[in-house]
């Protein structure tokens, strides 16, 4: 299984546009792009031709990191992930029961837009963990970077 | 032909796929429905309840009133295959190898007693292959599964495994249309899967 961490919804939207060039690159039968990236990754062609062929990652992918409201939870899941993790996001808010309550249920029900606005409706956004903007990191604090 | 996967949390996906490759096999046509709401069980000739984590697919069912619906069609004999969480799910008696009782919301449909975490953690995970009567032999997956302890009434157990933690206990049981393994059916064969669709159109 793996995980996002931090500025979790660009990375998600980076990760799913990858996979759709492998996977049209594997329906065109363009197996050069595929070993082209295979090797620029550093990862078994096998790993990528089989990502390319489910079109998406082939181990369990959850979504972590500034997930603090029901409609988070959901926007995740509609951007490919299996589940989401959720730490600061519910203990740091002011109605830490409630709101992993209403999380869990908008993941489940995360296609059906009645009940994730329902469970929008069960909490306070005044309550919710304050998010930190992306685009008020420095470079260096972003988690993409770190370790690199 | 509509079937179904209770879609609330779990390893949905691979039973649908499994389905599929059933269906494929057999050369049948089915639509598989992510079951998420009660309305949703109404057309469908057959259902897995997949493994997840026992205590949420009982809370999520509860929460948009599918229990009690699911419960109705299942004793109505509606084709149902519980795996690994879905056994626990079905079963009338359930405890936890570490917790003991744990009052949470099931199904309760089925005459067999489970215990949750029965063969150990994670890193006791294991395979093996198992005879299971009436479907050969099986390759079977166990990661942190239940074990079944007792079968009762109309309830028969269908395979066995001999463990040294647990001693000898059941991991597959079948009452009427209901069938309950204690692993993973879905990652390693499709028989479960036929027989299922069999029972659906009558013809098992």
């Amino acid at each position: 299984m793996i995980r996002s961490k931090g500025e979790t919804v660009k990375h998600f939207k980076a990760l799913y546009r990858t996979i759709e060039e492998l996977v049209s690159a594997y329906r065109n039968g363009d197996e050069e792009k595929l070993r082209d990236f295979a090797r620029q990754c550093q990862v078994p062609i096998e790993l990528v031709t089989l990502t390319a062929k489910l079109g998406r990652l082939p181990v369990i992918t959850f979504a972590a990191g500034g997930i603090a409201t029901p409609a988070d939870a959901a926007l995740m899941m509609w951007l490919g992930a299996d589940g989401v993790f959720v730490g600061s996001g519910i203990f740091k808010s002011q109605d830490p029961r409630e709101r992993a309550e209403v999380i869990v249920l908008a993941t489940a029900h995360w296609d059906d837009p009645e009940i994730v606005v329902e469970a929008q409706r069960m909490v306070s956004e005044r309550n919710a963990m304050m998010g930190i903007d992306v685009k008020s990191l420095r470079l260096e604090e972003l988690l993409q970077v770190r370790g690199v | 032909m509509k079937v179904g996967v209770l879609a609330l949390q779990g390893d949905v996906e691979e039973h649908e796929y499994a389905f599929k490759a059933t269906a494929k096999e057999l050369g049948l046509t089915i639509e598989v429905v992510k079951v998420k709401r009660p309305e949703q069980l109404s057309d469908i000739k057959a259902i897995v309840i997949p493994d997840g984590e026992s205590t949420t697919i009982g809370s999520l069912a509860n929460g948009v009133k599918l229990l009690d619906v699911l419960r109705e069609r299942v004793i109505d004999r509606l084709p149902t295959l519980g795996t690994c969480a879905g056994a626990i799910f079905m079963a009338r008696e359930v405890r936890d190898s570490v917790v003991g009782e744990t009052g949470q919301p099931i199904l309760g449909v089925m005459d067999i007693a489970v215990v949750r975490n029965a063969f150990g953690r994670q890193r006791d995970s294991f395979e093996v292959d198992l005879n299971v009567d009436g479907f050969g032999t099986l390759r079977a997956v166990f990661i942190r599964v239940p074990a079944i302890v007792k079968v009762w009434g109309n309830a028969k157990p269908l395979a066995k495994l001999r463990h040294p933690r647990v001693g000898e206990v059941i991991v597959a049981a079948q009452e009427n249309a209901m069938l309950a393994t204690a692993f993973y059916p879905e990652l390693t064969t499709t028989a479960m899967h036929k027989y299922l669709l069999k029972l659906a159109r009558g013809k098992a």
